[in-house]
């Protein structure tokens, strides 16, 4: 029998082995190749969805800061077309505009963080959210808003009570009156003008009364609060000398008790039955102490005491039954007795600043003095107290001594935020957050 | 025969492949143009948005000042009909790396009760348009506005400097491959 080789052979021959192997290695190379294809599409589709959302990130801020730009002009234009009631038209955290624009959608909203009531009170200060949508990206920012009109009558006066006023020593008001909203007790020697609803008694000097005279509109209570959420906090229970400040710079570039806040506020607690003394030191900025409970406050000269930044008031006092002495000093405050440069760089004095401390300073509240304690708190001028702004009181205020009282007509032409009302809406110097939907 | 088929398959492949591949690098490349183009409008809507609503004095003019530079423009409508091609740094200065874009910025009047119409009069309210051009043609359009009652507008009672804007330069590690933007800060950070 004859066999063919190729039928009978036991091994096929080589090429019938190779047969298919050309196939599976175009195949693996294949899918190979796909694989890093569809690799490089999926991360070309992430990378193009990143930078798409980079470039709606950078647009949606853009928007959302121009949602606020337009709310503030919206606003301002509704305030002047109808004073007292344009508030009723929106709803504390619900959406009042929305416009496209550019590659989005902008739109605000108004919040009231006291009650959720715009309308409860027209010198209350409230938060616009702008927010900006491009795409899938949403940014919010927010800022305070706060009636910024009109000075309020109480700035044209050198001290003003909605309760009484006791003069006895020696009061000067000097550029504006001593005002109450109730009655003027007066003895001693009293010079300058006075305006209350009656007066009482008779005192040496030169007075010119208008009694009575047309009650007075308070500032609102809510600028404490307003102005504490911006604050740097002291710690009370760490203030040396059981709760002084002294001998010490306090300002936007200064805390020897803690970060410097950069607006120059800082926010003191007393906790109750508790007294702060604040002496023989300087004071660039504002101060707010909560005195819940009959705490009191101590200010005793020799003082150097300004605002810091953007017409704030230098000094608000928040509580209950508390006592508010405010004393100066015939003596000028030293840099050399107290040990401290009161000028260095970043808090010059009259725009001089310098590393000595040969330097000496007038002891001078110099702003709007705040105190809001009810009925039950008091207020106390001591001798050489010496206030260059005003003095605001809803509690009995009572000068013992020599005092002056010098009313700053440049706090009245430009009055500190809170301090003013009408028309105007002004946004909040440092108020401003990248938030979240109101 | 199989030969064949595994040179068809692999062509098959290869026109795939290079499409795919070309499409990714186009797409890249686009990315990255987008990327520049609204990188450098930021740039130039910070160093806007930081400015007054209109010029300080007592007669403010819409548009920039005859003379003036941009250098000097301290009012938002300063910009208006500004164009720069290259683009340039605020003093002036060509930004390297950008042969071949130009920017241009387009101010206007807005009412407040319709800020997506051109207000024929002057109001409270301003557009601001910055358009960025890529040697490509494409353009890439940046929008916002700025108020007379907005966050630049309050003057501090008391002198300070602070900063109200930042330009930012970014240097790859290949030359060439700088990137600009800018940021406006709306709180007072500190004082300098």
């Amino acid at each position: 029998m004859s066999c063919a080789r190729s039928t009978c052979s036991p091994n096929p021959p080589a090429a019938s082995r190779r047969r298919g192997s050309a196939y599976i290695l175009v195949m693996g190379i294949t899918l190979i190749v796909t694989v890093l294809g569809l690799g490089a599409l999926t991360l070309s589709r992430v990378s193009g969805k990143a930078v798409g959302e980079g470039n709606d990130w950078e647009a949606a801020g853009d928007l959302a800061f121009a949602a606020t730009e337009h709310a503030i002009s919206y606003i301002n234009a509704a305030a002047a077309a109808s004073p007292s009631t344009w508030r009723a038209a929106y709803t504390s955290r619900q959406t009042a505009f929305t416009q496209p624009m550019g590659r989005g959608t902008f739109s605000w909203a108004l919040k009231d963080e006291v009650d959720g009531n715009l309308s409860a009170d027209y010198l209350r200060p409230f938060r616009i959210y702008g927010i900006g949508v491009v795409g899938s990206v949403t940014r919010v920012y927010s800022v305070q808003v706060i009636p910024a009109g009109s000075p309020l009558d109480v700035l044209r006066t050198a001290l003003h009570s909605s309760s009484t006023v006791t003069l006895t020593g020696n009061a000067q008001a000097v550029n504006g009156p001593i005002s109450s909203n109730s009655t003027v007790s007066l003895s001693g020697t009293v010079n300058g003008a006075i305006e209350a609803l009656a007066t009482t008694g008779g005192a040496a000097g030169t007075q010119t009364i208008t009694a009575p005279a047309p009650a007075k509109t308070m500032p609102s209570t809510t600028i404490f609060s307003d102005l504490s959420q911006n604050a740097t906090v002291i710690n009370y229970n760490s203030l040396p000398g059981g709760g002084t400040i002294q001998n010490c710079l306090l300002s936007s570039a200064s805390n020897p008790y803690g970060t410097p806040n950069p607006n120059g506020i800082y926010y003191i607690a007393l906790p109750g039955n508790q007294t702060l003394t604040i002496t023989n030191c300087r004071i660039v900025g504002t101060l707010l102490i909560s005195a819940p409970s009959a705490d009191k406050v101590n200010i005793q000269g020799p003082v150097e005491w300004e605002a810091g930044s953007a017409g704030y008031p230098i000094l608000i006092v928040s509580g209950s039954n508390c006592q508010v002495t405010i004393a100066g000093n015939p003596t000028w405050l030293s840099e050399s007795q107290a040990g401290v440069n009161f000028d260095p760089p970043g808090t010059p004095y009259q725009g001089q600043s310098d590393n000595d401390m040969a330097d000496d300073y007038p002891p001078q509240y110099r702003g709007i003095i705040h105190v809001m304690g009810g009925s039950s708190s008091s207020v106390q001028l001591n001798a050489n107290a010496y206030i260059w702004g005003t003095l605001i009181a809803d509690c009995p205020v009572k000068t013992t001594a020599q005092c002056t009282l010098v009313q700053n007509p440049a706090i009245y032409a430009n009055p500190p935020l809170g301090y003013a009302t009408g028309n105007a809406m002004a946004e909040v110097p440092g108020s401003w957050r990248w938030d979240t939907l109101p | 025969m199989e030969a064949t088929l595994s040179v068809a398959i692999v062509g098959i492949l290869l026109v795939a492949s290079t499409g795919t591949f070309g499409s990714i690098a186009r797409a890249r490349k686009q990315q990255i143009e987008s990327r520049t183009a609204y990188l450098l409008a930021q740039q130039l809507m910070a160093e806007i948005m930081q400015c007054y609503f209109q010029q300080q004095g007592s007669n403010p003019t819409f548009g920039p000042v005859a003379g003036q530079t941009r250098a000097s423009w301290n009012y938002v409508d300063g910009y208006n009909g500004y164009v720069a091609s290259p683009p340039t740094s605020q003093g002036g200065v060509a930004l390297a790396g950008y042969a071949g874009w130009t920017e241009s910025v387009a101010v206007s009047f807005v009412s407040p009760s319709s800020p997506g119409a051109i207000a024929g009069a002057p109001t409270t309210l301003k557009q601001i348009t910055v358009t960025v051009t890529a040697p490509s043609g494409k353009s890439y359009v940046q929008v916002a506005l700025r108020s007379q009652y907005g966050a630049y507008e309050l003057i501090p009672s008391s002198q300070t400097n602070y900063i109200t804007g930042v330009a930012v330069s970014l240097q790859g590690p290949a030359p060439g491959t700088t990137i600009n933007t800018g940021a406006h800060p709306l709180n007072i950070s500190s004082s300098q």
